[in-house]
């Protein structure tokens, strides 16, 4: 929203070990891309930070069930959540679940390219469906 | 319509599991188009420069802010379609 920030609602989560995340598409980390999705996070909330949807139980074809628009994707970036907090980016459980916020400490190059470093891929979507769109 | 094809420009990672999204107009390819005046019911094509572009329902509208419903399963293949189509 314009002006002043949401509050920012957190669930009662906490991550656990082996959560994996992922971020849809293949340039969606790009510094141009990210920059978009980490200014509007931060007109909603006040934080610096971008979407990724955790993969429940590892489980891709629960995934699409709880996000459709996973299924249009033929390729995702992958991460493990513990590389992520280790190296000093936070997952805070935004929103409904399996959506989390990866925060930054500012919308800086430099930023980006240190979060991007902990993403693998582009990975083949095992969930993509061709024929579905 | 954009040279991009679209309308607006959209976080796919964002969308969900309603299909509904938060696009910014100054994040799109109309950023600078003043004709460009989305609004709730409007029909609008959105795009992320990657998979093919969706046909979207407006939502809400907030000044810059545009919240849309993507319809998944109805790819808008070609400029021909109804873009930005007032309801």
């Amino acid at each position: 929203m314009s002006g002043q920030p949401e509050p920012l609602a957190l669930r009662g989560a906490v991550t656990a070990p082996g959560l994996v995340v992922v971020r849809l598409g293949v340039s969606t980390l790009d510094d141009e891309v990210l920059r978009r999705s980490v200014e509007e996070c931060h007109e909603r909330w006040g934080i610096w930070g971008f979407s990724v949807l955790e993969v429940p139980d590892g489980d891709f074809a629960k995934l699409v069930r709880m996000r459709p628009i996973v299924a249009g994707r033929r390729q995702l970036l992958v991460a493990d959540g513990e590389s992520l907090i280790g190296d000093g980016f936070p997952l805070l459980p935004t929103l409904a679940w399996p959506h989390w916020t990866v925060v930054l400490a500012a919308a800086t190059d430099a930023q980006f390219a240190r979060v991007r470093s902990h993403f693998r891929g582009p990975l083949d979507n095992p969930s993509y469906r061709s024929g579905r769109r | 319509m954009s040279a991009a094809g679209y309308d607006l420009w959209y976080d796919a990672t964002s969308v969900g599991a309603d299909l509904v999204v938060e696009t910014w107009i100054s994040h799109g390819p109309r950023a600078s188009d003043p004709t460009f005046d989305p609004q709730p019911g409007d029909l609008v094509l959105v795009g992320d420069n990657e998979e093919p572009l969706l046909r979207a329902r407006v939502t809400r509208r907030n000044d810059n802010h545009v919240w849309v419903q993507v319809e998944l399963g109805l790819v808008a293949g070609t400029r021909a379609g109804a873009t930005f189509e007032r309801h």
